[in-house]
């Protein structure tokens, strides 16, 4: 998978959430944007995914420039999958009745298939006993796999993380993110925000450290970990490392 | 002592039943006492008999009542969806008839706008039947109100929501079909009840222009049989008798929908 973002900015009022963002990468099958919050990481991932346009700059994803226009974006989303912090199932639907939605609604699926896609993708994720759940009567972890199953349903090219892990205790955090991790070890294509450094440093195979809306360093996860180049990567990785 | 207040939570489980049971009763009777007392200052003459005779007027006039509101309910459900949608329009001179409209009907007595459309509008669209001018009046006035507890609902579902939506690649129609509308509705339904038991009361208004309801009935019986009370006491139960059960039940789904989420 290629991703190649050329000078993207976006300003909400009068703050500068991306300041001529750019960022080449080429070849990743996971890749993790770490950095300090408010850098500008999920603003940057709303962007990539579809959810927002720039106000100038552009994004290629294997070559195909992201429209600019939201009926053509659209397009875009429905083939790419997203994942959010807080999962936003629909509180109204069952588990299993929230990944065949865009399967039957959006994929033209019939009921039948999606039915079987749906509850194949939930025995992935240990979710067979809860298909038939509300979001409500769902652990937060629980909840997130759903979130991941709803986005995989389709078979998306790649699949967009916003921060899976960050409204999750210890236990759910690690539940979610081998689920992430076995969908890496399947060739999946993933972009992540995160703030799981040990996560980031195992299972990305590039990482790219975002301050103040731009890519401040880009690397192989090896390199960036163990030899930061610049002084605010390494003074970030010093402290979020330190405990 | 301790009986005549609630239990808190974390109090042994007393008699409940019994206790609130009790206590509803000394209410009830305190209050009717000073209702009584009241009557007995005016020295009145009850004449429950003569009034009795009439048991049928007041129930085909309750029958007409009840039977107006519910087509009312069906009809000002439609009138209020399509206000809110239009409301929430981006084409702006729909947008403004929407709002126009709600500001005026919320802004301006029940009587007035009875006493407007029926002696102007209708007559200059040439309807006659007095039934169906009440349905139409009502729905209008109702409708508008029905429009804000559906916009109230809409805007309750969370942006996180619409996002998801718009993740999963819904089109802004599925997503008003699939997402909005259905919590919209879900969130709605207390207040509808509620509503539902104001248009019992309001179609009252209804006698002015002669419908023969539950009101209307009831005054004509008064004249009949010179009596200037009696009437009215049947006429406050049988309202009741239907507002309390509503009431209640709007009670109980809003618990439902607590618990649910």
């Amino acid at each position: 998978m290629n991703l190649a973002v050329n000078k993207i900015t976006k300003r909400y009022g009068d703050q500068r959430a991306l300041d001529g963002f750019t960022l080449q990468a080429n070849d990743f099958s996971c890749l993790a944007f770490i950095g300090p919050s408010g850098g500008g990481k999920s603003t940057a991932l709303r962007h990539l995914c579809g959810l927002e346009i720039p106000d100038s700059g552009e994004i290629r994803l294997n070559d195909s420039i992201l429209p600019a226009q939201e009926n053509e974006l659209l397009n875009f989303r429905k083939s790419i999958g997203i994942v959010f912090q807080s999962y936003n199932l629909f509180p109204h639907f069952t588990a299993l009745e929230n990944v065949t939605l865009p399967l039957v609604q959006v994929h033209a699926m019939d009921a039948k298939n999606a039915n079987s896609r749906a509850m194949e993708l939930l025995g992935r994720f240990g979710l067979s006993n809860h298909a038939n759940k509300r979001p409500a009567e769902l652990s937060g972890g629980q909840s997130q796999r759903v979130a991941i199953a709803r986005a995989l349903a389709p078979d998306p090219s790649i699949l967009f993380l916003d921060e899976p892990t960050s409204a999750l205790d210890p236990e759910m955090t690690a539940e979610v993110l081998e689920a992430i991790e076995s969908l890496v070890a399947d060739g999946k294509k993933i972009v992540l925000v995160t703030h799981e450094m040990g996560f980031a440093q195992k299972a990305a195979d590039q990482v790219a450290f975002i301050a103040n809306g731009k890519v401040i360093e880009h690397s192989t996860s090896t390199d960036l970990f163990n030899r930061p180049q610049s002084q605010t990567c390494e003074k970030f990785l010093s402290r979020v490392l330190k405990y | 002592m301790s009986f005549f207040f609630e239990d808190s939570p974390s109090s042994p489980s007393s008699p409940k039943q019994a206790k609130h049971f009790v206590s509803f009763g000394c209410a009830f009777l305190f209050l009717s006492f000073f209702v009584f007392l009241a009557f007995t200052a005016i020295d009145y003459n009850w004449n429950w008999s003569s009034v009795f005779q009439y048991k049928k007027k007041f129930i085909d006039g309750w029958l007409i009542s009840v039977g107006i509101s519910f087509v009312t309910l069906f009809f000002s459900l439609i009138v209020g969806f399509l206000a809110a949608m239009g409301k929430r329009s981006t084409l702006l001179p729909i947008k403004y008839v929407a709002s126009i409209y709600i500001e005026l009907v919320r802004g301006t007595p029940l009587l007035v706008q009875i006493y407007l459309f029926y002696y102007v509008i209708a007559d200059a669209a040439g309807v006659d039947n007095r039934y169906v001018m009440g349905v139409v009046i009502m729905s209008l006035f109702s409708g508008a109100y029905i429009a804000e507890i559906f916009r109230a609902g809409i805007e309750s579902v969370g942006k996180s929501q619409l996002l998801s939506a718009k993740a999963i690649g819904l089109s802004s129609k599925q997503t008003y079909r699939f997402v909005i509308i259905p919590q919209a509705l879900r969130n709605s339904l207390p207040a509808l009840a509620g509503q539902f038991a104001n248009l019992i009361k309001d179609s009252s208004l209804l006698s002015t222009i002669a419908i023969r309801e539950f009101t209307l009935n009831a005054q004509e019986v008064n004249s009949i049989t010179y009596s200037s009370f009696e009437s009215y006491f049947p006429l406050a139960i049988g309202y009741l008798a239907i507002t309390l059960p509503v009431m209640q039940l709007s009670r109980v789904i809003e618990n439902k929908i607590r618990f649910e989420t």
